[in-house]
This record gives C-alpha cells, structure tokens and sequence, in this order.
C-alpha cells in the first residue's frame, strides 16, 4: 500500500493549453457571435416545425377566412420566433395569430397549443379539459405523450424528431396528414416513467 | 505522439473551433420556415438552448448527462462518464479501478454515493461503495445519466448522501435493429453487438458486449500489469397494455480484473510485497417493472429485482444475493399539490471468506430493510413558489429506525431566472466490512529489532454517520442560447468514520513482538462548503461549449478522545478546485469535432498533484448508421497518478496517455 507519487509536469504545455482557451473565449466573445443570431437555431427550429404541423393538420369545422391561432405557454422565446416565422404567411387561405394565452381555461380558443416542459405538469387539468376538442397540443417536455398531449418534440441522433400519440390525436377529432404521420414516431398511449 | 507535438496541437484545434465558428455564422443562414419537414428533420442539433427541460423546475441541483453527450464525449467507460458532471469528484486508481464521489470523501469505496441503474441499487452494503469495474453496460443503450448532488436521501433512501446518480437505460423501442460497435486503442478494447426488434405488442432488444482494459503504469514506461476483461449479455424488454406498462430487463457479466494488491500471507511477504493475483467476478440481475397510468396522470409503479454476485480476490471471497421490491405512488392533489409517496423492501444474503489475513465477522449475514417515504409539493402564488417537503423513514435490520427529511423551496415567477433552496438529513449506515472485518498485516521490523505486527480491525458498534445540510440555487438564461447553473451547499457531518490506534503493546508470547491494532471509530465531524456552477452556450445549431466550475472545502473537527491523527487534517480527498471546458463542433453535416480540458486540483492529504486532461476526438459520419470516430485521452501527460494512500487495499497506479478508433454502425 505504498504511495507513489509521481508529479506531473506543469510548465509550457499548461500554459499554452490556459493560454489558447483564454484566446477562444476573447475571440468568441469579440466576434458577435451571439449578437448575429436573433433566435436560438433550435428555437427558430421549433417553431418552424409548429408551422409546419399546422400545415398538416386539418380542423374539422373551420371556417374558411377563420384566422389559426397558435398559443404558446410558458416559452417566450418560441413564441418570438413563431411570430417571425407566421408573420405574412397563411395555410389554405386562414390567417395565422400567436397568442400567449394565461389562463387555462381559454385554450379550448386554440387551434395549435404548445406548451414549454416547465409548463407540463401543471397542466394536467388544462389538457384533460381539451382532450375531446380539436386543439393540436405540441411540447417539447419529456413524456408529453401521457399527460394526454399530441405531438411530443425530441432530439435524437442530434437531430430534431416529433412523436405523436395516435389515440390523443383520435380523440381530439383532428385530422392529421399522413404525410406527418409517416414522419413520426407513432405513441399509443404510453405510461410514465418515474424515477 | 511526442509532447512537443501534442500540446500545441491541442491549442490549435481550441483554436480553430473558435476560429473557424465566424465563418460559419457568415454564411447565409437558412430560412428554416421556407424549408419542408423532411429538410428540417435533417438539420444536425448538437445544441439546444436549455438541457433537461425538468431539470430547471427542480429544488434541487440537478444534472443530467445526455446520450448526445455521451456519444460525443468519446468516453468508454461510466466512472469517465461521470466526469461531465459538476461536482463529481473521479480518480482513477488504476486500469480498472475508480474512486467515485460527489462533494468530497472519494476512496475506492465511496460510501456517501448512492448510485442507482434503472431504479436498481448497485451500491455494495459490504464494501459500502460500488464496484466499478462489474459495470459493464453498453453505452450506446444509456438514455442519460442523471447527477442528483445533495442528500437525495428523502427519496431514494439511506447512503444516498452526497448525490445519487440515475442511470436510465433506452426503452426497447428506441433502440431497435442492429448495431455493431468496435473500439480499440492503448487504454484497451471493447466490442459489442445488439438486436432490437418487436415481438407482437412488444419491443426488446439483446446485447452482448466484450470490454478489456490494458495495463495502465507503475512509472513513465513500466507497465502495471493490471489489465482486466469481461464479456456482459443481457435483454430488455417493453410492452404495454393500456393502461399498463411492463418492462423486464437482466443481464450477467463474467470478468477477470488483475491488480497490485499487497500481499498479506506472512509467509511469503517478505520476499514478494506485493501480489498481482487476478480477481474474478460474476454477477447477474433480473428486474422487473409495472406501471399503471390513469386518465388522470396518476401512476403507480412496482418494481422488483433479484442480483446475485460473486466475486473472487487475492484476499477473500464475496457472495450476494439481494432481492429487492419497491413501489411508488405519484399523483396530483387538485391543481396545486403533487404528491410521490412510496414503500420498498429489500432483502440482502452477503458472505465474506477471507483469505490469509483478512476476515469479516460474522463471515455471513442476512439484512432486511424497510423503507415508507412521502414527497409533497405545493404551489402558492399562482404556482410561482413550490414548497415541498418530504420525508423518508426506515428500519435496518442491523442499523436500527432512521428518518430523513427534506424541505425545499423554488421561486418560478422570473421567466428566465430560478431560485430554489434546501435543507435535508441524510443518514449512511454502517457497512459490514467497518463492524466486523480484521486485517493481519505481515510483521515488519520495528525501530527496535522487534517484529512490529499491524492490525486493523472494525467495530460491531459502529455508528450511522449522518450529515445536515443546506443549499441554495440559481438558475438563469442569458439571451437566447446560454444558461447558468449555481449551486451554493453546507454541511454537517457527525460521526464520519475513523481508524482509532491503540498505543503499542509488547508482547512475548509466542515472541518477543510489538503490537499494534486499530479499530474503525466514529470520531470525527466535519463542516463541508461549496459551489458549483455549470454553464453552457450554443451560439450556432452546430457548435456548443459546456463548462463548469467546482469549489469544495473542508473543516475537519475530530473529538479531543480520537487517536486518529491523520484525520484531524483531513480532506475529504477532493480537490479545493476542479474545472471543466468543452467544446462540440459540427463544421459540415458530416463530421463532429470535440475537445475538452478536465483540470483537478491537488488532493493535499494523499500528496496527489494536480492534473490536467486534455480529450479530443472526432467523428465522421458515412452515412446515418455509419461511422468512425478517432480519439485521444489524457494527451497533456503520458502518465500522471489522480489517487493515492491506504484508502483501497490494493496500489494505485498511473494513467497513460491513450488514443482510439471507434467503428460504431447500426442498421435494420
């Protein structure tokens, strides 16, 4: 059980490794980087696909020149970049609104609802009230499928991917393209994971 | 590579991934709301703005390691893994040996970490810490590694005291089709295959997998001759019928692992002081899961395991045989309150054979354990302010009742800010190995021509050590693609173990010897303070840093009656200071570059200097199932010592340097 201490050599190699990531942040921060971007890319990504599964969706009853509201909960930052995204753009003729809705109780008004992870568990009663009603619930929480929601938004691979939970879909008397649905990863009504 | 080359290598590739990042933001940025679902499905994501979207909404300080992460870190081996955390405290001990521990008191067997695979303890009541070297998961079927720092004991139970780390497995249907995985470089091979594919309502998958770790070194350029090997096969397993959901899963590992022990037969110590016997260990797990959901978003799981384990070493031989059955209860209270609540029973059958000079008393012991915990969050304010307090309470056959409490608090009403505070007890029971074992050293010549015989011996009366602590949280996100993670602790320790020496005593019978005994002792408290902070920003889709920052002390107050010198200074054999810095960039579709820097600070008592790691690989992608990846490891030094001391039984040995290649393709 002897100790065996063998000191490691410090000097140049440290100093130039300290050195060149002390350079990295200097010419990160100096080169507006962050100023360039207006949105965060998988922000902008999100919302660019909440636009595009509007597209796929139909809204049985919908009259035509009835404007789609999307209503976004608890993520300002998606609700920015939907904004940017739907401003002068309309699917099949309906006008496309973004709302940042407070109070559960008017979200049965929405057309696509999305909902932040942090806004999830609190909203159990919310999305059991419009289970039945055409409103296509999206979120990018973990598990979204068993809370009753939609279309679930995941990374995977390092790339961005939707499930979407059919018997959710069914009951809420939304048609959904099979064009998304082939995209998707298909979910029926899977339970939680805990712990 | 020789050093001239490596260190300035090293600083260019920094270099060029901020270098090159410009460039790449003044090409034209595409318009994403022009492009169709298939095109946006395809861009490569290696950042998103914020992680695990939960973790921002939990009172407690939280990290979870992605299986991004994972993938990109080039790491082949969890304790490595474990690193990307804050505030994990990793040194590696020797080829396949690692002492793991959160907020300070690392050894070979840490035994304030409670370490958890698929809701299935892997903590060891004997060795009261984990053995690293049986964990042989494929890396591939890890979903993430969750690092909860801070008692998680309110929840998951005694000697979960400093952190409990989750590891969650994929479920069967993500990760179906085939996949072929082959590594090899210096710091050893590994090899694995797996199938997954649906059988009716079901989805499972198989997998096998060859791991051998090489020689680490004695001295620069002399081998330890401490390789190991061990081959792991296993299945997983889910179905569901509404509204119930099944998952099994099970797996046996077989492996041989050699070592520098000291050798302990008087015999023959004098001439060969150190042995390099292999030790042999076997082990299976069988665990099954049922989840039962209702409409209304209540759950109920059960879930149950049996493990049984085998290990062989130069100086004893171990059995196990743990049987385990947990449930747990989580449901919403009207619109405010969110209740967990949950009782769990675990039996465990362990027996010890020591060989010459070690023995564990009594050889064999049975110990059932019961546990009833409740977690209840209430929001206020509109739900800006959760309160939450729990409790765990149990019976230890062998330790007697214990209760651990928790109560936190987090402030949500900032859009981009969280606030969140804490206070636990947690409580860590004594292992078998510190109430019963005795170790025989061989004799060695004293100072005065007498044979000095060295004995260390546990204590049947050994006490719980228990720790109170406090903590405080701040999470904030900078603009659109940044965030900060601070957390602040403190903590009481009563009771920490210590080796009380007895004076020397002179004997003459059977000869003239001197002896000397100590036994393990409960003398010590100590006050423990840090902070961590994790940071990260993404500024492009394609390039990502991560980074954080660890600072941890500790006041040892030892009691006035302590014959235990060595802890009145001790350290908890962590660093003061430890940091980290990442970088991931994707310059084209195909490729990804990383490179991160590991720095530990010195541990004072052990006298280990400090180090710095440098990793960096990168990866080429064929096509989506296809590619190969070409790293290099702990490329500042070619060798440098992270333990040292008596804290383990066997010599710690340096880290070289090593580079790999990696083949990884999944196809259907």
């Amino acid at each position: 059980m002897g100790v065996s201490i063998i000191s490691t050599r410090r000097g140049r190699g440290k100093r130039l490794a300290t050195a060149s990531v002390a350079l990295v942040a200097t010419l990160i921060a100096s080169s507006g980087i962050a100023a360039g971007a207006d949105v965060a890319p998988d922000v902008a990504l999100k919302a660019a696909l909440l636009y595009n599964f509007a597209k796929f969706a139909e809204w049985p009853g919908l009259p035509s020149g009835a404007p789609i509201a999307f209503c976004v909960v608890g993520d300002e930052g998606i609700a920015a970049a939907l904004v940017q995204t739907v401003r002068g753009r309309n699917i099949n003729g309906h006008m496309l609104e973004v709302a940042r809705p407070q109070d559960s109780a008017t979200w049965r008004a929405c057309h696509l609802l999305f909902l932040a992870d942090s806004e999830m568990r609190l909203a159990t009663a919310g999305l059991e009230a419009i289970r039945a009603l055409p409103v296509l619930t999206v979120s990018d929480g973990k598990d979204f499928s068993q809370a009753a929601g939609i279309i679930e938004l995941y990374v995977e691979g390092g790339r961005m991917r939707f499930a979407i939970n059919l018997d959710a879909a069914d009951r809420s008397g939304l048609r959904l393209s099979s064009r998304l649905l082939g995209l998707a990863k298909i979910i029926r009504n899977v339970p939680p994971k805990t712990r | 590579m020789t050093m001239s080359i490596v260190r300035p290598l090293l600083a260019t590739l920094f270099g060029l991934v901020a270098l090159a990042a410009p460039c790449f933001s003044q090409s034209p940025k595409p318009n994403l709301s022009e492009m169709s679902i298939e095109d946006l499905m395809n861009i490569e994501i290696i950042s998103a703005s914020r992680k695990e979207q939960r973790a921002v909404d939990v009172a407690a300080a939280v990290f979870v390691i992605t299986h991004d992460e994972i993938r990109r870190s080039g790491m082949t081996t969890i304790p490595d893994l474990l690193r990307l955390a804050p505030g994990v405290n990793v040194a590696q001990i020797n080829s396949n040996k690692w002492g793991v521990s959160v907020r300070g008191f690392n050894a070979m067997y840490a035994n304030k970490l409670l370490v958890l695979v698929d809701g299935r303890s892997i903590y060891n009541r004997i060795f009261s810490g984990v053995l690293w070297d049986t964990e042989d998961l494929m890396l591939d079927d890890i979903d993430r590694i969750e690092v909860i720092r801070g008692p998680g004991a309110a929840m998951w139970g005694a000697n979960a005291v400093n952190a409990v780390i989750n590891i969650v497995t994929k479920a069967a249907a993500d990760t179906q089709g085939s996949l072929v995985r082959v590594d090899t470089g210096r710091a050893g091979e590994q090899a694995g295959v797996r199938y997954g594919g649906t059988l009716g309502a079901a989805q499972y998958r198989l997998y096998s997998q060859w791991s051998g770790r090489d020689q680490s070194l004695i001295a620069p350029g002399t081998r330890a001759n401490d390789a190991s090997h061990s081959v792991t096969t296993g299945f997983r397993a889910d179905w569901t019928t509404q509204p119930d959901a099944f998952m099994v899963e099970g797996d046996f590992t077989a492996g041989q692992a050699r070592a520098l022990w000291p050798n302990l037969d008087p015999r023959t110590a004098a001439r060969e002081p150190i042995a390099n016997d292999p030790t042999d260990s076997q082990g299976g797990h069988l665990l099954g899961r049922w989840t039962r959901t209702r409409a209304s978003g209540a759950s109920l799981q059960v879930q149950s395991f049996v493990d049984i384990a085998g290990r062989q070493e130069p100086v004893g031989d171990y059995h196990r045989r743990a049987f385990d059955l947990d449930t747990q209860y989580h449901t919403s209270l009207g619109t405010r309150q969110d209740l967990v609540a949950g009782a769990g029973y675990r039996f465990n059958d362990e027996k010890f054979d020591g060989h010459v000079g070690l023995s564990l008393t009594p050889a064999r012991s049975n110990s059932s354990l019961l546990t009833a915990f409740l977690q209840d969050e209430i929001g206020f304010l509109g739900n800006r302010l959760a309160v939450a307090f729990g409790s765990q309470v149990q019976y230890d056959s062998l330790a007697g009742a214990g209760v651990q409490p928790t109560a936190r608090v987090i402030w949500k009403g900032f859009r981009r800010q969280r606030v969140w505070a804490a206070t636990s007890r947690a409580l860590r029971t004594p292992s078998l190995r510190e109430r019963g074992i005795r170790v025989d050293f061989p004799p060695v010549p004293s100072g005065n021509g007498l044979p000095l015989f060295v004995s260390a011996l546990g204590n049947p009366a050994a006490r719980t050590e228990e720790l109170v602590d406090v903590e405080l949280g701040y999470r904030l996100e900078i603009g659109r693609a940044a965030s900060i993670d601070v957390t602040g602790f403190g903590g009481r320790y009563s009771n920490l173990g210590t080796s009380e020496t007895a004076a020397p005593l002179v004997q003459f019978v059977p000869s003239p010897q001197i002896l000397v005994t100590s036994h393990v002792g409960n003398e010590l408290d100590a006050t423990t303070r840090g902070l961590e902070i994790a940071g990260q920003w993404a500024p492009l889709l394609a390039l990502r840093f991560d980074g954080s920052y660890t600072a941890f002390h500790v006041a040892p107050h030892l009691s006035a009656a302590s014959q235990d010198p060595i802890s009145a200074t001790a350290d908890g054999n962590a660093p003061r200071t430890q940091w980290q810095l990442r970088a991931t960039f994707s310059p084209v579709t195909r490729a990804t570059v990383n490179a991160a820097m590991f720095h530990v600070g010195p541990l004072g008592q052990l006298r280990v200097s400090a180090y710095t790691r440098a990793d960096v690989n990168a990866e080429w992608r064929f096509t989506s199932g296809l590619s190969v990846m070409a790293s290099g490891q702990n490329l500042f030094d070619a060798a440098h010592a992270e333990f040292a001391g008596p804290q383990s039984l066997l010599l710690p040995t340096l880290v070289p340097r090593s580079a790999s290649l990696r083949l990884r393709w999944a196809f259907r």
